[in-house]
């Protein structure tokens, strides 16, 4: 049962994090920072899981990414592109919606068990 | 340099089968890693990143996670995988069954080069010719899974797959094709040499038989049928899933399996190597036996049952 839980939260995860990386982007930031700041947040995300989204949103226009070699190491920083805030806007519309529908049926089935 | 990130970095770039970025993607990782070695022990040094190396993931599933858009064939053509190297596979075989009985060798597409064979030739040839099959069936499917676009590849209706509202099993076309060729063999073994059973075949062009003359044509001849009915009801499966089709067919080869147990002549069986073949015919046959009753009663409960 646990297994099952655990991928539920994978696949649920998969578009949620998107959004969460195309919020977090408003500012330029690397991999490494962002882990931070969704941790300051409360939420943790595997580093191994982050890098290859935002591979997958670079190739698919919605963040651009340049490296920054001016420290002891380099560094590739992104940001989001204008396609990206579109793209988020439309997604945060239909997380929304999805979420309303959640309460709705929600709130449906507690009249429902309480009759 | 650190020598085990380099390492662990080389393992990741031997299963990132991109297209392009693989470099950039792994100076990303060696930052990352060197940039949480720091932050966790305040210095990097080739034990610490050893020890965030371990909490990365193993190189191959780091790996993994940037190829979940690279498909070599698609899932939603797994069917025709099986199903186009099914319909391949029975034609490859029947064709090299030509060249055996014919003695010819014959060039073909798409199997190239089919060569007159023996006997022990031909059946070493068959699991080639599956695997020649299958690879080139994959390789149409990677290019239609490449494409990308609405290919619709024919799939004959004939063989569609129904639904079951019975409980009962779909029926596969590679076992339809199973039971056919064991069914063409045996029954080309029986017309060459009048058996289907035998002591020894270190001598293909005189193979011999387990029984007398009489015996083997009547055990044969029972055999073949049984094989027969169960290759005829399995593929009527494929028209109507039936218990009552089912019922016939396990009915059928028990009625025949009484003749194999009620033989009119006396059957002497050979001892081969210290082997009581009589006694293990007969175990064998007694399995087979419960099995066909088993069949038989599971299906007569379900019909009843309903």
């Amino acid at each position: 049962m646990e297994i099952d839980v655990a991928n539920l939260e994978i696949e649920m995860n998969r578009g949620f994090l998107q959004i969460l990386v195309l919020l977090a982007l408003e500012q330029k930031m690397y991999g490494y920072k962002m882990i931070k700041y969704y941790e300051q947040h409360g939420y943790t995300v595997e580093e191994n899981t982050l890098y290859p989204i935002l591979r997958r949103l670079e190739k698919n226009g919605l963040i651009k990414s340049e490296w920054d070699v001016s420290g002891d190491r380099p560094k590739k920083f992104y940001h989001i592109t204008a396609l990206g805030r579109l793209v988020r806007k439309k997604a945060l519309a239909i997380w929304g919606e999805q979420n309303d529908m959640l309460k709705n049926i929600m709130e449906v089935n507690s009249h429902v068990s309480k009759s | 340099m650190y020598q085990n990130l380099e390492d662990y970095l080389n393992e990741i770039s031997h299963y990132l089968a991109v297209k392009e970025g693989s470099g950039e993607i792994l100076s990303e990782i060696r930052s990352h890693i060197l940039e949480k070695t720091e932050e966790k022990f305040g210095s990097v040094t080739e034990e610490e990143v050893g020890k965030v190396i371990l909490t990365y993931g193993l190189p191959r599933q780091v790996a993994a996670k940037y190829l979940d858009d690279v498909e070599i064939v698609s899932p939603a053509l797994k069917r025709y995988l099986f199903f186009y190297t099914g319909i391949l596979f029975f034609c490859h075989s029947a064709m090299a069954s030509l060249a055996y009985l014919l003695k010819i060798s014959m060039l073909s597409f798409p199997f190239l080069y089919i060569p007159s064979m023996d006997v022990w030739q031909f059946l070493a040839y068959l699991p080639m010719a599956f695997v020649y099959d299958l690879g080139l069936v994959v390789i149409v499917l990677y290019f239609v899974t490449q494409r990308n676009n609405e290919t619709r590849l024919p799939w004959p209706k004939l063989f569609s797959i129904r639904t079951s509202q019975n409980g009962l099993k779909k029926p596969k076309v590679a076992f339809l094709i199973f039971i056919l060729l064991a069914f063409t063999t045996l029954l080309y073994f029986f017309i060459r040499y009048g058996a289907i059973f035998f002591v020894s075949m270190n001598d293909p062009a005189h193979p011999v038989p387990l029984f007398g003359p009489d015996a083997s044509t009547y055990f044969s001849i029972l055999f073949l049928s049984m094989l027969a009915c169960e290759a005829a009801g399995y593929a009527l499966r494929f028209i109507n899933l039936s218990r009552w089709l089912d019922l016939i067919r396990v009915s059928v080869i028990l009625f025949l399996l009484q003749f194999v147990w009620n033989a009119p002549m006396k059957v002497d069986f050979p001892k081969i190597h210290g082997v009581d073949v009589q006694f293990t015919a007969m175990i064998f046959l007694l399995i087979f036996t419960i099995h066909i009753a088993f069949r038989f009663l599971k299906n007569l409960i379900s019909i009843i049952h309903k």
